[in-house]
């Protein structure tokens, strides 16, 4: 029952990152990809993460992988913030490719 | 030594954190991490920090779980409503000019790495307290300051940090 909830979590991370990844294709501008991206990294890794912990069960594996998961939510959005604050930066207007 | 008294709670938190990287329990790592974890926290204090390590981290556990707890939903309810956008083919974004009503930077800073963490929301700028906010067009958890001022619930939680 444990393993069927852990496999469950795996499946819909996996289904947030692939609508994650249609969203990055589908959306033509660089500020609504980026904020797409985001969701990719946040809620499908968490979920997947989550997965992972309790396939693991209490053990020392499933506490790195929380220590994995608590310092890639410190840094992640980081990441997230230097891209789009370097864009933003640059000059790079809303909606600037789809206006070309 | 008074100051490393203070901070026995992040020693035995990094100790904590060494003991699960070496999968070991036994004395010798325990003696191990503790020496590491007072090495790196007053090296952090001398080197690296302006302030002490306690006055710049200063976070109460209650407040934390509340913040994390908040985040963690509001991640999926953000993340499920990405979902529609996608669907529906909804790129159109905003910036937003929002001023926190909180005056702690750890506050401020953690609002930011909450908005960032949230689906649909990206901190892009922040002068003192004012932090520039990209955003889908319909967002509307963080108002915009020309639309009136009100506290999100995120400050609500962080607000306590001021004191």
């Amino acid at each position: 029952m444990i393993d069927f909830l852990a496999y469950l979590l795996i499946v819909i991370a996996l289904i947030f990152m692939s609508l994650g990844v249609i969203g990055l294709f589908r959306f033509k501008d660089f500020y609504s990809r980026i904020l797409i991206s985001s969701k990719i990294e946040t809620v499908g890794f968490l979920t997947i993460m989550i997965g992972f912990i309790i396939l693991s069960g209490l053990s020392y594996a499933a506490m790195k992988i929380l220590l994995i998961t608590i310092l890639v939510m410190i840094t992640n959005p980081l990441s997230t913030h230097a891209i789009a604050r370097s864009a933003f930066l640059s000059g790079y207007t809303i909606n600037q490719e789809t206006r070309l | 030594m008074k100051k490393l008294a203070h901070s026995i709670s992040f020693i035995f938190i990094f100790t904590g954190i060494w003991l699960i990287f070496n999968e070991s329990m036994a004395f010798s790592q325990i003696l191990a991490g503790l020496f590491f974890s007072t090495v790196s926290i007053l090296f952090t204090n001398r080197y690296l920090l302006e302030n002490d390590y306690l006055t710049a981290y200063s976070i109460k556990p209650e407040v934390l779980f509340y913040y994390i707890t908040y985040l963690f939903l509001q991640i999926y309810r953000s993340g499920i409503s990405a979902i529609f956008k996608i669907i529906k083919g909804q790129d159109a974004v905003k910036i937003i000019e929002y001023e926190t009503c909180m005056s702690n930077d750890l506050a401020i800073c953690l609002l930011a790495n909450a908005i960032t963490l949230t689906p649909g929301t990206v901190t892009i700028g922040k002068n003192g307290r004012l932090l520039q906010i990209l955003a889908f067009q319909d967002e509307n958890t963080f108002t915009d300051i020309t639309e009136g001022k009100t506290c999100s619930p995120y400050e609500m939680i962080l607000r306590s940090l001021d004191s």
